[in-house]
């Protein structure tokens, strides 16, 4: 299913429906999925003698990322050559130029960038920057300023008729302080007509301390339409990330004008939220000589350093900083996860690592049908098993019927013994071979009638399964157990079931063995 | 992104249910490093005690000194005649191993180890847990545990 949420991201703006003239942007962009240009996402609008020279990842368009709106004399200056692949993918490659390209002003100067008055060359990957000296916009001649602030004369004698009933005297409410900016701000988004409307300037840098700030006409009903002179002022440190509005930036909507000021924040996005440093929407006003140092980042549809959309005019402003749109990139990713992974298997893997090696259950064991709940607390066993032994010595196999209860909590093997006395009377020998046999005789503790050899050994007999035959030992001497009747010793070894540990008690008890042919 | 967060999710779920089934294999404990043959003689203060098992005998310090590097004087000794690997363990009360060394075979001892777990250097009391193997297979042949202190140095 398509994400409908994926949206436009742009340096400068993400969606320009106006007019974009003399800008620049130096953002780093990371929007994933979205349609991203260098400076403006979705061009509809108008794009002159601007440029855009930034490290960004997944560029739709070096200048804009789609839209067929007029591009004159703007440009994306990159660190590659101009045959590169990536290039060729981007929609305007056209208005791709390396940095060594642009090597002094008169370069610029032909590539359309007034370099005499608005621009100035600087060389490297920046290639350009505003020229302070005429960086600044005179209020005066904003269109806001001669219309909105009259105040009717005081007359203190006769009035002439032939002068104006009023005096051109600017209403300005000047803010010096970061209370008196969120005053502002709170009258704005309260409808109060006189800050809607009202003549703003900056006296002061403002810093908000980090607080999480809530833009200046938040709703389309309460857009700002009035004169926010920056003063070459900064409002720095505030964050926009109250989760009511959508509209998120210095100003949510705003059908005013603002110059000359400078903004450091942090924007983030959200579910439909369109973004900018200075506007999340600039609905038909003007931003001029403005600059955004910021970190926009999350989800949001549309996300523009300065702009989020445009309708209106926005000139002379530039912007730096990063775009992202938040998601956890492949190359983290894997790690990440990796260490997660590692972190649920590696206890796996290191606990109960066992001392000894279990041994291996017989082959023929089956289940006696008991309920298998071993006891705790100690060492408990239970067995039966028949004393007379039938073996057919033509399969070499010795019904024992042996069970080990499911309240045991030991496995067992069951051996059969003879001593070696009588393993050599019975069998002719013990079984052995001759080497390990003389070391027996050379050992003075060696004694025939005690020491034992093993005529038929069984796998491990877990709880609550039965083995109902034993299998004769092969010797390597070949002696084999001849018909008759013969005494042997039963001989149970007994090893934990959790841990494989052989307890130090083992049982012994006597047995019959009936041999026959087997016919 | 989607795609990442699915595999991602099956395979936390893959380690959780192999983390749950998996039996470790078997893998053997490793020789002693510091194992060396022959029969020690500890300092008359330590004492050097034999004791009898079920099918094999041993002899371990009488007294067990933690030194100041932590490090304890232990002088397990596999004696020549046995036909078992010994290894053993130091565990407080509280089932912590405190030490532990690697295999010993035959006409080998370990004069002394390093601690897992660095005690607190104060009178522990312990268990010492003697476990013989028997060689190739590696199946158990038997533990002694004997109940004793940590005395500190």
């Amino acid at each position: 299913m398509r994400n409908r949420q994926i949206g436009q991201a742009g340096g400068l703006v993400a969606i320009n429906r106006g007019e974009i003239t003399n800008c620049c942007s130096l953002m780093k962009i990371n929007a994933g999925k979205k349609t991203t240009g260098g400076l403006v996402g979705e061009n509809a609008g108008k794009i002159s003698a601007s440029c855009y020279s930034g490290e960004s990842r997944r560029l739709s368009g070096g200048v804009f990322g789609s839209g067929a709106g007029e591009v004159k004399n703007s440009y994306y200056f990159h660190s590659g050559p101009d045959s590169s692949k990536r290039l060729g993918l981007l929609k305007d490659p056209s208005l791709a130029r390396g940095f060594g390209t642009v090597s002094s002003a008169e370069d610029a100067q032909a590539l359309g960038f007034d370099t005499e008055s608005r621009w100035k060359y600087i060389g490297g990957p920046q290639v350009m920057m505003f020229n302070s000296e005429s960086w600044f916009f005179d209020v005066s001649k904003s269109r806001l300023y001669s219309r909105c602030f009259k105040k009717p004369l005081v007359h203190a004698g006769p009035r002439d008729s032939a002068k104006s009933e009023y005096e051109n005297i600017p209403q300005v409410k000047s803010i010096h302080t970061a209370q008196e900016l969120i005053a502002f701000a709170e009258k704005v988004n309260a409808g109060d007509p006189e800050a809607v409307g009202g003549y703003i300037r900056l006296e002061d840098d403002i810093d908000l301390s980090g607080m999480a700030w809530k833009s200046i006409g938040n709703d389309p009903s309460k857009a700002f339409k009035g004169l926010f002179d920056g003063n070459g002022h900064t409002v720095s440190n505030f964050v926009v990330n109250v989760s009511d509005s959508i509209a998120r930036g210095l100003f949510g909507h705003l059908k005013g004008e603002v110059y000359n000021l400078n903004v450091d924040c942090v924007v983030q996005g959200g579910s439909g939220v369109t973004a900018g440093g200075v506007a999340a929407y600039c609905d038909g006003g003007v931003i001029g000589c403005c600059g955004v140092v910021a970190e926009i980042k999350g989800r949001g549809v549309n996300l523009g350093g300065l702009a989020g959309v445009n309708t209106g005019t926005i000139f002379h402003s530039y912007t730096a900083g990063t775009i992202s749109s938040g998601a956890v990139p492949w190359v983290l990713l894997a790690p990440v996860s990796a260490l997660i992974v590692l972190a649920i298997l590696i206890p796996a893997l290191l606990s109960d690592l066992p001392i000894f090696a279990p041994v291996p259950f017989d082959d023929g064991i089956r289940p006696i049908g008991d309920v298998i709940d071993p006891r705790t607390g100690r060492n408990f066993v239970t067995v039966q098993f028949e004393r007379e032994i039938d073996v057919n010595l033509a399969t070499g196999q010795g019904q024992m019927s042996f069970m080990n209860p499911g309240t045991s909590n030991q496995n067992v093997v069951v051996q059969i013994h003879f001593t070696d006395a009588q393993a050599v009377r019975i069998m002719g020998s013990t079984g052995r071979d001759a080497g390990e046999q003389q070391r027996l005789r050379d050992n003075p503790q060696y004694d025939p009638e005690n020491h034992r050899t093993v005529i038929a050994q069984s796998g491990a007999i877990p709880p609550g399964h039965q083995l109902d035959y034993l299998t004769l030992a092969i010797h390597p001497d070949g002696a084999a157990l001849p018909p008759g009747q013969h005494s042997a010793i039963a001989y149970l070894i007994f090893y934990d079931i959790h841990t494989n540990n052989r307890a130090m008690m083992e049982s012994q008890f006597p047995v019959t063995i009936n041999a026959h042919s087997g016919v | 992104m989607k795609t990442a967060y699915v595999l991602l999710t099956a395979a936390l779920v893959a380690s959780v249910l192999f983390a749950l089934a998996y039996r470790p294999q078997y893998t053997p404990p490793p020789f002693e490093p510091r194992a060396v043959r022959g029969i020690p003689q500890p300092a008359e203060s330590i004492g050097h005690v034999a004791l009898d098992a079920h099918n094999f005998s041993f002899m371990i310090a009488s007294a067990l000194y933690q030194q100041q590097d932590g490090s304890l004087q232990i002088y397990l000794t596999n004696l020549p005649e046995n036909e078992v690997y010994l290894m053993c363990e130091v565990i407080d009360l509280d089932g912590r191993i405190l030490y532990r060394s690697g295999l010993l075979r035959p006409g080998e001892y370990l004069a002394g180890f390093y601690p897992q777990t660095r005690p607190a250097n104060e009178a522990i009391a312990v268990r010492v847990h003697i476990y013989a193997l028997e060689p190739e297979s590696f199946f158990s042949a038997g533990t002694i545990t004997i109940g004793g202190t940590l005395l500190p140095s």
